[in-house]
């Protein structure tokens, strides 16, 4: 038995109109009475079409695609956030993602207070937390400012902080979505360090990156995503080529 | 079932920290902090019975701890009602983020309101110190089932709101005219005998489960007996009532409600 993996099958993914249709109680009521004209409704949007996916554990897989092709829409459905209409999603394995890091800060907090409670959100208890504090704090680089509200913090400050806390910890299968680029050119050679070494430790990895380079040196597969569907699945440098010509083409 | 009850344990550290952070934030920057959730119903009661006593010449005595024990319940009605509307849109960082069951966030705020709800309780103390200190342990020994019962009320009615106070972002404004026009037809502080006029009024003031749900705390504290077993039964109607309806708006709703946020 294997001990992680993900598996899709026909998958589709809609974003209900009712997100853009939205009405108020005044609209419900006065619609139904039908005193006020109803809207005129939007469709659904088809964000993911029939799509079929198994990643085994061991994986490193980078998606690519262009803007709207559905590559955060598939890392959340994956995650569990996102409902799906037909198909199946199945995972076995505890999933961490990290999508948008600096979301879920108490601005009036200080970096300590703010350590525990993101600690806490990603499921950790205060014991745990506290042991990880220090390091946390050393590899963001804060050194007093720990203890000011972080209000009072850079945005790159803050960034360093989220990225810290984040990926102090571990998970099976890690969702990542465009977080490597965080702070200045130093603190991103460290950054990307660290972030090469948690993905080692993951038992599967799924990427979203527009940076190529890294997607051939980090994955072992590499997925293109266009309009919902997945249109090449293999080698990383064979498709990120196909990509590329894509484009030019 | 089972499974997501471990899932909302499992998160417990971090719902707790989410309320603890709430009750922190709302004083954070006040001096008397906590103090003010007693001192705030406490004075509104002085100025009363000065009022009363003074301009009206008209003696308060056991209409003061009426009104405060109506204001303090109904407070945390209001409050889960009202403000429930904002629970889950508040918490929309952690929804987008984090598959945790979206009603550990309606929870949070059900804490809060049961934490708050206990401790303007406190505010009752000096009055009954004064007038009936006799009342304060028969208080004392029925409060446990009552905080429970209370507890289960907001926590259901939070969520009711949570859910719909994302779906349509007017619930608020129009919840707080239903709770206005309730408290109207409801011993919130007008007195039994000013609905015995009207047929209707008494027949709407003996069946409202509100009345009910208020004497689970005026009965010991104001008047020294126990709440009678048609008041437990009425609230444990309406409490399992709101719970039906929370339970079926979290199983239709929970997992859309991202697209809401």
């Amino acid at each position: 038995m294997e001990r992680c993996y993900i598996k899709m099958e026909h998958v589709d993914l809609y974003y209900p109109s009712t997100l853009y249709n939205a009405m108020t109680i005044k609209q419900e009521v006065f619609s139904r009475l039908r005193l006020e004209k109803k809207k005129r409704t939007l469709e659904d949007v088809h964000a993911l079409k029939d799509m079929s996916l198994e990643i085994h554990e061991g994986e490193r897989v980078g998606v690519i695609g262009f803007n709207g092709a559905g590559k955060s829409t598939l890392l959340k459905a994956l995650a569990g956030l996102y409902p799906i209409k037909n198909g199946r999603i199945e995972t076995k394995g505890e999933i961490r993602s990290m999508f948008e890091l600096t979301l879920g800060f108490d601005m009036e907090s200080t970096g300590r207070e703010n350590i525990m409670y993101r600690g806490l959100m990603l499921g950790g208890t205060p014991d745990e937390v506290r042991e990880k504090e220090q390091e946390i704090i050393d590899f963001a680089e804060l050194g007093d400012f720990i203890d000011y509200p972080i209000r009072s913090y850079s945005s790159g400050m803050l960034v360093r902080l989220a990225f810290a806390i984040s990926t102090s910890v571990a998970g099976e299968i890690l969702l990542v979505d465009e977080v490597l680029s965080a702070g200045d050119i130093n603190f991103q050679k460290k950054a990307k360090k660290r972030m090469m070494n948690i993905m080692d430790n993951a038992k599967i990895l799924v990427l979203v990156l527009h940076d190529m380079s890294t997607i051939q040196n980090v994955c072992s597969r590499t997925i293109l995503l266009d309009r919902g569907r997945i249109v090449a699945d293999g080698e990383p440098t064979e498709v990120v080529s196909f990509y590329l010509n894509q484009m030019r083409g | 079932m089972m499974e997501y009850w471990h899932k909302i344990y499992k998160t417990r550290y971090f719902w707790n920290h989410l309320a603890r952070c709430e009750l922190k934030a709302r004083f954070r920057r006040s001096k008397l902090g906590l103090l003010w959730t007693v001192l705030q119903p406490l004075f509104l009661t002085m100025i009363m019975a000065f009022v009363f006593s003074a301009i009206f010449n008209q003696p308060l005595g056991e209409y003061v701890l009426y009104i405060l024990s109506g204001i303090i319940v109904w407070d945390l009605m209001n409050s889960s009602v009202v403000a429930g509307a904002n629970s889950i849109l508040s918490a929309e960082q952690y929804v987008r983020q984090f598959n945790h069951p979206v009603t550990i966030y309606t929870l949070r705020s059900a804490v809060l309101n049961i934490i708050t709800f206990c401790i303007e309780m406190v505010a009752l103390a000096p009055w009954l110190l004064v007038m009936h200190p006799i009342h304060i342990i028969l208080g004392i020994i029925t409060l446990p089932l009552t905080v429970v019962l209370f507890f289960l009320l907001s926590w259901s009615l939070t969520t009711l709101a949570g859910y719909y106070g994302c779906k349509y972002r007017d619930y608020p404004q129009v919840m707080s005219l239903v709770m206005q026009a309730l408290w109207y037809v409801s011993p919130v502080m007008f007195q039994q005998q000013m609905f015995s006029g009207n047929d209707y009024l008494w027949w709407f003031y003996l069946h409202n489960p509100i009345t009910h749900i208020l004497n689970l705390v005026r009965e010991p504290f104001v008047y020294g007996n126990l709440p009678s077993a048609l008041d437990y039964i009425y609230t444990i109607v309406a409490v399992s009532l709101f719970t039906v309806l929370a339970y079926m708006a979290n199983r239709k709703n929970s997992h859309q409600i991202i697209f809401y946020l």
